[in-house]
């Protein structure tokens, strides 16, 4: 009996939470899901299709198209944002005069608004008013201009340049507190050693911040599968779709081509992604435990 | 994984909440409309004088914020609320992006505001199926002052399978805006054929002016334009063959009109790297003089008119664009009219508040709103024109060109479903460099797919 009136304790003190994480959270989720069954313009009856938006997902060049996209962002924030990071990192680390100086201002493009960051970068890489171009030209350097954002083969790069500018003070900060939390022992035996410079932070401290590293990797992998504002702002997926990725996609077919079960099976398939990448991700960190 | 979940979960979580959100001002009007209802449902015959009663009034428009009919929208409901002071109005706006995307929630919802914003065509087409707009066919086609004030063929764009339902107060029209003083510094005359206007392409182009300026970034310019290509080698009348399975969009004339607008982009009329000219830069370019030439609308009069150089807008031609020599299957002197926006009810008023609302949508309409619109340089359906000191030169050019010449709709506007943005798509991607012959094969596509639901 007694039991029996905590278990009912017990379910009253968490309900509040389940009935909310359910409203709020689960059945959402799954009646989002459930759209992607249908054929429905977002407002009209759905037409059930079973898994018609799928099959036409894998026929669809666009999707590849801004899947190979994504892959070039998520390629770009692995091997030059985390690099990069970690490399101001280790500077910053060294007990200099003014690196706090310097840690805001590498940080201080996370804190902005990426709507505005794009306008500034859409002003520096237009091809014909933006500020490279044109002082290529005053400078007498016409053969260097380029086509930046206005270029079918560059404009990707530019987003995922973009990206990292935006986001490597992030990295850098996740990464600098996995360096600061080194013990100073640590670093007095290498001095005793002998032990420095790039064989230091291959041997010792790579090693030793091995969970801030998996951190930011696993956040700049999913940020930038999910990345939409900023190619919204910046290209607008274009010229034509050369720069589309899944977000910017997904949006377009649900909101401008009134198709919106297609729409949500395009979201299904980025948090497939998402979920297949943080699996693969998490198994092989836990073997090297 | 279960964080990953959990920050999954909160961002469906933010979404919904976004998407639900119904502004509070909408709920008090709910409840205001039950009483209301209740006290007036014995009166429902009383007529459209304005009556003591209280009523309580929710509007719904776009024509605020950044939108260039913002000032004068203000000024019309301030007109409205003095003249009637018994209507209490309700006003809730948004932008034109937010605007249709959460109508659809309304009508989906079934929580339409008392009167809305409403668009003709496809937009009309899904809200009207829904049942939650009022169809006022009889008050549109039977009050006096309708009849006398609109233009023939008006209330076409506001009828869905035979019913009326909105009141139009914007007529769009989009062609080409000449820079006379560029003409003449380089002795060139208004084109009114394509060749002619191919060599003023020349012209420009040699002397480092853009000839045309056109946006790539967004998809809508490339087609205001582009339409004017398939209008003259074919005519919109195959877009309703085409809606019934009975035409392809991969037809001679169409292969022909878009080679020849693809032949203007081979010849650089545009500006460069035009896949990241937003729709400002190019408007930029033409008004600072850099573009000789745009295809625009007839929302941007007032921009162009009442620029900072006060000899800018005297030297600006408006027309439709140059007829076609060759090729010319289609209709040759054409100007893009559509009778564009306007005011929808809910299906859900009665009485009083129902009398109060259809006096309001004809107040903005075709009453003194519309004398307001029409002061200010925007286009309305309606027999009457603004003060004529105010006009300028530009805004009775394109009045002109809209009477003077055949009207065709919006080419996106006349089909259904996913076909009208995909032809929005297909035109940018022309202008950024597609081939005609794949994109018209890729629009027989998705027609195939729409027809064959």
């Amino acid at each position: 009996m007694q039991i029996g009136k905590k278990k009912l304790d017990i379910f009253l003190l968490i309900a509040p939470a389940v009935i909310i994480y359910l409203v709020f959270c689960i059945i959402p989720l799954v009646s989002s899901i459930s759209y992607s069954f249908y054929d429905w313009n977002g407002v009209n009856e759905k037409i059930f299709i079973g898994l018609g938006n799928y099959k036409e997902l894998l026929g669809d060049g666009e999707f590849y198209n801004s899947l190979k996209n994504n892959s070039i962002i998520i390629l770009f924030a692995v091997m030059i944002q985390i690099p990069l990071a970690y490399f101001l990192a280790e500077m910053l680390s060294r007990k200099l005069k003014g690196t706090s100086i310097f840690e805001g201002i590498y940080f201080l493009p996370a804190v902005i608004s990426t709507v505005i960051i794009a306008l500034m970068w859409y002003f520096i890489l237009n091809p014909n008013e933006g500020f490279i171009n044109v002082f290529l030209t005053r400078v007498g350097l016409e053969n260097f201009k380029k086509g930046w954002i206005g270029d079918n083969k560059m404009a990707i790069y530019c987003v995922a340049f973009v990206n990292v500018w935006q986001f490597v003070g992030v990295s850098m900060v996740i990464l600098l507190a996995g360096i600061r939390a080194v013990p100073q022992d640590i670093h007095d035996s290498c001095l005793v050693d002998g032990v420095s410079g790039i064989r230091k932070s291959l041997t010792v401290t790579i090693p030793l911040i091995k969970e801030a590293l998996i951190t930011t990797t696993v956040l700049s992998v999913t940020g930038s599968l999910k990345m939409f504002d900023l190619v919204f702002s910046l290209t607008n997926g274009g010229p034509g779709s050369s720069s589309q990725v899944l977000a910017t996609y997904m949006y377009k077919q649900a909101f401008f081509g009134y198709r919106y079960g297609y729409g949500v099976t395009i979201a299904v398939a980025i948090f497939i992604f998402s979920a297949i990448f943080s699996l693969i991700f998490m198994r092989i960190t836990q073997n090297k435990d | 994984m279960k964080k990953l979940l959990g920050m999954v979960l909160a961002g469906a979580m933010a979404l919904s909440m976004v998407a639900c959100g119904t502004p509070e001002s909408s709920k008090s009007a709910d409840a205001v409309k039950e009483t209301e209802v209740t006290t007036k449902a014995a009166e429902t015959t009383a007529d459209s004088t304005a009556s003591d009663e209280k009523v309580k009034l929710s509007i719904y428009h776009i024509w605020a914020g950044g939108d260039s009919k913002a000032g004068v929208m203000t000024e019309i409901l301030d007109a409205f609320q003095e003249k009637y002071p018994n209507v209490e109005l309700d006003i809730q706006t948004d932008t034109y992006d937010a605007y249709s995307n959460k109508i659809k929630t309304f009508a989906a919802s079934d929580s339409v505001p008392d009167v809305t914003t409403m668009f003709g065509f496809s937009a009309l087409e899904n809200i009207a199926k829904t049942g939650t707009l009022m169809d006022i066919t009889e008050f549109a086609t039977t009050d006096q002052e309708i009849k006398d004030t609109l233009n023939d063929g008006a209330l076409g764009a506001a009828t869905y399978d035979g019913k009326v339902y909105y009141l139009p107060a914007e007529v769009t029209v989009e062609g080409m805006f000449y820079n006379k003083a560029l003409f003449d510094k380089y002795n060139l005359t208004i084109p009114t054929n394509f060749d002619e206007l191919k060599k003023c392409i020349e012209v420009f182009k040699s002397n480092g002016i853009i000839p045309i300026s056109l946006a790539g970034k967004e998809s809508f310019p490339s087609l205001h334009l582009g339409q004017y290509f398939l209008e003259r080698t074919k005519g919109s009348s195959a877009l309703s063959k085409i809606a019934a399975g009975e035409e392809k969009f991969e037809n001679p004339d169409f292969m022909n009109g878009l080679t020849m607008y693809k032949e203007l982009v081979d010849m650089g009329a545009f500006p460069e790297n035009i896949g990241s000219v937003s729709y400002d830069m190019s408007r930029q370019y033409f008004v600072t003089g850099k573009a000789a030439m745009i295809n625009d609308g007839s929302w941007n009069i007032a921009q162009y008119d009442s620029k900072d150089d006060p000899e800018f807008g005297k030297n600006i031609v408006f027309t439709p664009f140059p007829a076609f020599t060759a090729n010319a299957n289609g209709v040759q002197d054409s100007v893009a009219g559509t009778v564009g926006a306007g005011l929808a009810l809910s299906s859900k008023l009665e009485g009083a508040r129902k009398e109060a609302a259809l006096n309001l949508i004809k107040f903005i309409c075709v009453g003194e709103g519309a004398n307001k619109f029409l002061d200010q340089k925007f286009l309305m359906p309606v027999k009457k024109s603004g003060d004529p000191a105010l006009l300028g030169n530009l805004f009775p050019q394109v009045a002109k060109a809209v009477s003077e010449h055949p009207n065709f709709v919006q080419y996106d506007n006349l089909l259904s479903g996913a076909i009208g943005p995909k032809l929005n798509e297909a035109m940018q991607e022309l202008v950024v460099g597609g081939d005609p012959a794949t994109i018209l094969k890729k629009m027989d596509e998705v027609t195939a797919k729409e027809l064959g639901k």
